[in-house]
């Protein structure tokens, strides 16, 4: 544990530094609001421009957009994070084999890379979704926020984007080439499949089987009825409004667990396998 | 005058004044356009993971954005509407991160330095990257299109399509010139030009109406927003592919954004040239051009 929490302050650090020391603190945070601020005014602009045709849907649905789109900027932030800061370490700063060699636990090291990216980010989600409820007209109220459930269901929904993306790392340490996309394509993925955007419903049966074996699903759900008051409403046909709040909570607590258990065996496997094969010091140039 | 005897056909024939002098620079200039453009067209389709890649992630986005629509029961020309724009994000993120950081990657792999021994013009060489840039690109937005029309059961109804071609050409023109521009503005930054592109990639997505109709965020805004030339050009080829859907959307006529984008285009060349001497200049004075990790 204490090699573990030796590694994670050190990934911390070196991941603050590489992240944000090519510009002031005040720019930085500035800079990372531009992803969810523009996901979020991109979908209010869609369903205005509806609402203007006189279709009243887009105006209802708003909130679930809106809450959906900038909460899921934190996962494609985290989950892109560890895969990427596996390439960079091994191909662009060839250090990745110095950690390696040395006692220090690479678990903890890319645990603390993958915070100081999200560390960093996080504050832009608050600041776009006050951003929202105060010119957008988004019915997020500081009085109605169910602060209990935000803080269980975020903690539980770090543990498992985390973990996911630990288990990308580590498929990242085995893949030759190519392996920066690797992020990308499952944050991509999931940005379909996790009702991020839209309810679930609208999915075709079989697309629908998938989303609801996706705990980011669970998440996003829980993070919308923390937040916006009505989310449990029926008239959004999100297709989890029969789902009581402690059934959610124990899907998460579930999976955070499950994904704890497939993903550090990976880790160390994917270790093995890439001390084994050279895998270590590859660059590939491209 | 003197005569050589020409060793295949044994004719005397008067000596080539440019004997000796090599090629000329028109042929050197495309020349390295073309090997400039190869890998990129090229390439990509040895390395099939990476247009496995180029396609699924817009096409991922883009149906995420499409299913919105769908699940407001909004009009199929709606859906259109967000498909084109989603298509043609393919370009915008191929000028970002193929053409403006191009020459940081370069710098970063140690091939700037080979660039500027070359006996070539860097305008050729950004030509080349343009072309390739465009040529692999159209495929992959092309793809895009037409899985998205068939699966949505999207149909258009263009007005013209010798207008809708040249539209798009025209932004496509005026979009890599900007590129180019970046390119080299982007040749003295070190690492924060990946951070001043991954700034540009959404705010643009934003402001230049990639899924709705720039119009909705008013004169002042799309008019500002109009120096990214995808902003007109999508405008355009809205208008021609659903004209009855765009006579509440239109920002210009299509005319007017025509001409603009052809003004762009110009521009963006003439300045991209200018800027890239300018810059070359500056990054050997400072010593940045062998600069790596910084």
């Amino acid at each position: 544990m204490q090699r573990f929490l030796q590694a994670f302050r050190v990934g911390a650090w070196l991941g603050w530094k590489t992240e944000s020391n090519w510009t002031n603190p005040l720019f930085y945070i500035l800079w990372s609001l531009l992803l969810p601020m523009s996901n979020g005014l991109i979908m209010t602009m869609m369903l205005r421009v509806l609402q203007r045709t006189g279709n009243s849907s887009g105006a209802d649905l708003l909130p679930y957009v809106f809450i959906g789109t900038v909460v899921y900027s934190i996962v494609a932030l985290l989950l892109d994070s560890m895969a990427w800061a596996v390439l960079e370490d091994r191909e662009r700063m060839g250090m990745l084999k110095y950690i390696a060699i040395t006692p220090s636990s690479m678990y903890g090291y890319l645990w603390g890379r993958g915070f100081a990216k999200v560390s960093i980010n996080f504050l832009a989600v608050p600041l776009t979704l006050t951003f929202g409820a105060l010119v957008l007209d988004i019915p997020i109220r500081l009085s109605t926020i169910n602060w209990p459930l935000l803080l269980v269901v975020v903690v539980l929904g770090l543990l498992i984007v985390t973990f996911a993306a630990q288990i990308l790392a580590g498929v990242t340490l085995m893949i030759a080439r190519h392996a920066g996309f690797v992020g990308q394509a499952v944050s991509g993925a999931l940005y379909l499949f996790t009702g991020a955007l839209f309810p679930i419903t609208v999915l075709p049966n079989w697309m629908q089987v998938i989303a609801r074996a996706v705990p980011l699903t669970y998440w996003l759900e829980g993070m919308r009825r923390a937040l916006w008051v009505d989310a449990q409403n029926p008239v959004y046909n999100t297709g989890l409004n029969q789902l009581s709040t402690t059934n959610l909570l124990l899907i998460l607590l579930a999976s955070a667990v499950a994904m704890a258990v497939i993903s550090i065996p990976l880790q160390r496997r994917a270790e093995h396998r890439a001390k084994e094969k050279g895998l270590l010091d590859m660059n590939t140039a491209y | 005058m003197s005569v050589i005897l020409d060793k295949h056909t044994a004719v005397e024939r008067e000596p080539n004044p440019r004997r000796g002098k090599g090629p000329s620079a028109f042929t050197i200039f495309w020349r390295s356009v073309i090997g400039r453009a190869y890998p990129r067209i090229i390439g990509t389709q040895r390395e099939l993971s990476w247009l496995f890649f180029d396609i699924f992630l817009p096409f991922m986005a883009t149906m995420s954005y499409v299913l919105v629509y769908e699940a407001i029961g909004a009009p199929a020309s709606y859906k259109g509407l967000v498909l084109v724009g989603g298509a043609m994000t393919a370009f915008w993120l191929n000028v970002l991160w193929s053409m403006a950081m191009q020459l940081y990657w370069d710098k970063e792999q140690g091939n700037l330095q080979l660039y500027m021994l070359a006996p070539t013009s860097r305008m050729a060489i950004l030509t080349g990257m343009a072309l390739g840039g465009l040529f692999a690109t159209t495929i992959r937005a092309t793809i895009i299109l037409i899985g998205g029309s068939l699966i949505f059961g999207i149909s258009y109804q263009a007005t013209s399509w010798f207008a809708l071609i040249g539209v798009f050409f025209l932004s496509l023109i005026a979009l890599y010139g900007m590129g180019m521009l970046l390119s080299s503005i982007f040749l003295v930054y070190g690492r924060g030009a990946w951070q001043m592109t991954a700034a540009l990639q959404e705010p643009v997505f934003f402001v230049s109406g990639f899924y709705f109709p720039v119009k909705a965020l008013g004169t002042v805004v799309a008019t500002g927003a109009s120096v990214v030339p995808l902003t007109l050009g999508l405008d355009a080829m809205r208008q021609l592919l659903f004209p009855e859907m765009m006579q509440q959307f239109q920002f210009l006529s299509v005319g007017t954004e025509a001409a603009i984008l052809a003004g762009l285009a110009l521009f963006f060349g003439l300045v991209a040239r200018w800027s890239l001497q300018r810059m070359e200049r500056k990054s050997r004075q400072d010593g940045r051009l062998t600069e790596r990790g910084n």
